[in-house]
């Protein structure tokens, strides 16, 4: 490759990075932590908590959310049925009220009384921060796709901006600059993790662009008939008869597909048309032991007969497109590839902060006006995520309410975010600012089990094992996060400043190693 | 990557008139950032209209090439020589992919 063309290349790998490296860290870090939103929720929800029934109850539990709505309750709802990590039964359904926001009703898996309004805790905020920014669908899941454009582009172009990228797998020099052993950083965890960057870059861009690109696809194939595009791919929608009949048990659907596919989770009854004598189930399989994302069987609920089952990897192109979203979220090896998931995250996300050190040193050095304020923005902005995490966790237990906590969450996220990046900016320092965020983070890590603890009234170890496990991983993380606060040097104040060499003095390379 | 020079004596970077022929222009990145979409999309479209399979898998096919084509699109803009050549080449991509999904609608 030419020098030229490389220099170009690197350009763009560096002004992307400069340019939106906070977004797609956000995405990343988000995602990293969202990754274990199921089983977050025993530690949050004392209702989610507790051994499965055999069989729930979820007609007893249709029955009374529809008696509870009346009219407003749809002949089109989810059930989702209680799951090892939520022990209780979810209804969600849009009411048919003009102008009603979608709502989900929390019913106890034994008897299908109604519990409440289900409440999202701090791990599906998370998550939904991860796939929608918390901004109105399909927006916020398509700019989420352009950041994993973004993320495949500073991918596709790092690689190539170095020569020799199996040198760097083993290349790591602390003892010399700072610089240099951010870039060293930088450079090992990108290609060490590479594999794992390409993957969830690439699968991260398909699950937030699908909708986007279907639509060209639609206009190509189907004339622009976007139903007919969809019903090419998961078969026609089911239709209303027009005339009532009485409804088959869903608690013997739901059991028929767990006898039907037993390595699988039957996770989700997707109704239509309830009453009606056309009225279908349609059960999701999801979580199996293989990359087959969607899998459903289909019921008739006049009937309570099993139909057919679908699966989206049918067809070859379906195959490969089933597989991207247990990919993406780790779902189909269990607890232990979610921590390698985890573990991975943590490395793309450490590539793009380590990639905006090294691009705010190389300025600085350059004498191209970055200041330490800048600096400390880009600590600020990037911990700050860390600490406002670790902040919501800690609230979590400590809001009175489950309303208050969904308001409670977004608030504390955000409010500690802004609160880091100001206390960054005003230090104008960043490793004494990346220290300090860095162990107030670990101080409400350590806290948050405590709080939990106190507010709950509950010993240690006579909680669930859930979430005692997510306990022990909160003080776990809180002292790793210690030891790496305390493996941060201190900045002397005798220490000869990087921004105050002057540029002409530090020999510069365009490479990413040397 | 181990590029000998550095970067305030690089010879790519030298230039008899002064200019810079290595950098990239602010009008050129954004022009292929822009004009990628329009691109990618079509490409993806033509793609799903001439594959010789059935609908669904030319769907899933084009989908799952779209993003690659994207980037593809973004790199080559970045690396082209000049706006000029950059509006050329991703506009007629748009609009060559554009032709070709009206014409196959039109004969099937």
């Amino acid at each position: 490759m030419q020098q030229q063309t490389r220099v170009r290349l690197y350009d763009v790998h560096s002004w992307t990075g400069a340019f939106l490296g906070l977004f797609v860290f956000a995405l990343c870090f988000t995602g990293t932590v969202a990754l274990f939103f199921n089983e977050l929720e025993p530690w949050e929800r004392p209702a989610a908590r507790g051994a499965m029934p055999d069989r729930p109850a979820l007609d007893a539990a249709v029955a009374a959310v529809a008696a509870a709505h009346g009219d407003a309750f749809p002949d089109d709802f989810l059930v989702f049925a209680p799951e090892p990590y939520r022990n209780s039964i979810l209804i969600g359904f849009q009411p048919t009220t003009p102008g009603a926001e979608r709502i989900t009703i929390e019913a106890d898996p034994s008897s299908g009384a109604i519990i409440g309004p289900y409440h999202e805790g701090v791990g599906r905020f998370l998550r939904n921060l991860h796939t929608d920014l918390h901004l109105p669908s399909p927006w916020g899941r398509y700019l989420v796709g352009l950041g994993g454009i973004v993320m495949l582009l500073s991918i596709v172009t790092g690689i190539a901006t170095h020569a020799k990228i199996i040198k760097n797998l083993h290349v790591f020099r602390p003892d010399r600059s700072r610089r240099l052993a951010w870039t060293d950083a930088h450079n090992v965890s990108g290609v060490w993790a590479l594999p794992f960057h390409l993957m969830i870059a690439f699968t991260g861009t398909i699950i937030g662009l699908a909708g986007l690109f279907l639509i060209p696809l639609a206009l190509a194939t189907t004339g622009g008939d976007q139903d007919a595009a969809i019903a090419a791919i998961v078969g026609d929608p089911p239709q209303a008869a027009g005339t009532p009949a009485v409804m088959a048990s869903l608690n013997e659907v739901l059991h028929d597909a767990a006898m039907r596919m037993p390595e699988a989770r039957a996770s989700l009854v997707d109704v239509h048309y309830w009453g009606d004598a056309n009225a279908t189930a349609h059960v999701r399989i999801e979580d199996g032991p293989d990359l087959k994302h969607v899998t459903e069987l289909r019921y008739s609920l006049s009937s309570g007969a099993f139909r057919e089952a679908w699966a989206l990897s049918e067809t070859s192109g379906g195959r490969v497109y089933a597989a991207m979203t247990p990919l993406h979220y780790g779902t189909f090896g269990g607890i232990a590839l979610k921590a390698l998931y985890a573990v991975l995250g943590l490395a793309s996300s450490f590539v793009v902060a380590s990639g905006m050190v090294v691009w705010l040193e190389r300025r600085a050095q350059r004498g191209t006006g970055v200041s330490q304020r800048v600096s400390g923005v880009w600590v600020g902005a990037s911990t700050g995520m860390l600490l406002a995490t670790a902040g919501a966790l800690a609230l979590h237990h400590a809001l009175p309410s489950s309303t208050d906590r969904v308001f409670g969450t977004g608030l504390t996220y955000a409010g500690l975010w802004v609160l880091a990046v100001g206390y960054a900016a005003w230090r104008a320092e960043d490793r004494t600012a990346l220290r300090h965020l860095l162990a107030a983070t670990a101080v409400l890590l350590a806290m948050t089990p405590l709080i939990r603890l106190s507010v709950e009234g509950a010993e240690l170890w006579s909680s669930s094992l859930p979430a005692v496990a997510t306990d022990m991983t909160l003080i776990a993380v809180a002292i790793a996060t210690a030891i790496l606060t305390q493996a941060i040097p201190v900045p002397s104040t005798h220490e000869k400043s990087p921004r105050a060499v002057s540029p002409q003095r530090v020999p510069l390379t365009r490479s990413g190693v040397e | 990557m181990t590029l000998p020079q550095s970067s305030t004596s690089s010879p790519a970077r030298k230039q008899s008139n002064g200019a810079s022929p290595a950098t990239l222009g602010t009008a050129q990145a954004w022009a292929t950032a822009l004009l990628s979409v329009p691109a990618a999309l079509a490409s993806g479209a033509c793609l799903a209209a001439i594959l010789p399979v059935n609908t669904a898998n030319a769907i899933f096919s084009a989908g799952l090439l779209t993003p690659v084509i994207w980037v593809a699109c973004l790199v080559w803009g970045f690396l082209a020589n000049g706006l000029l050549r950059v509006a050329l080449g991703l506009g007629f991509l748009t609009l060559a992919s554009i032709a070709i999904v009206l014409v196959v609608n039109l004969v099937t």
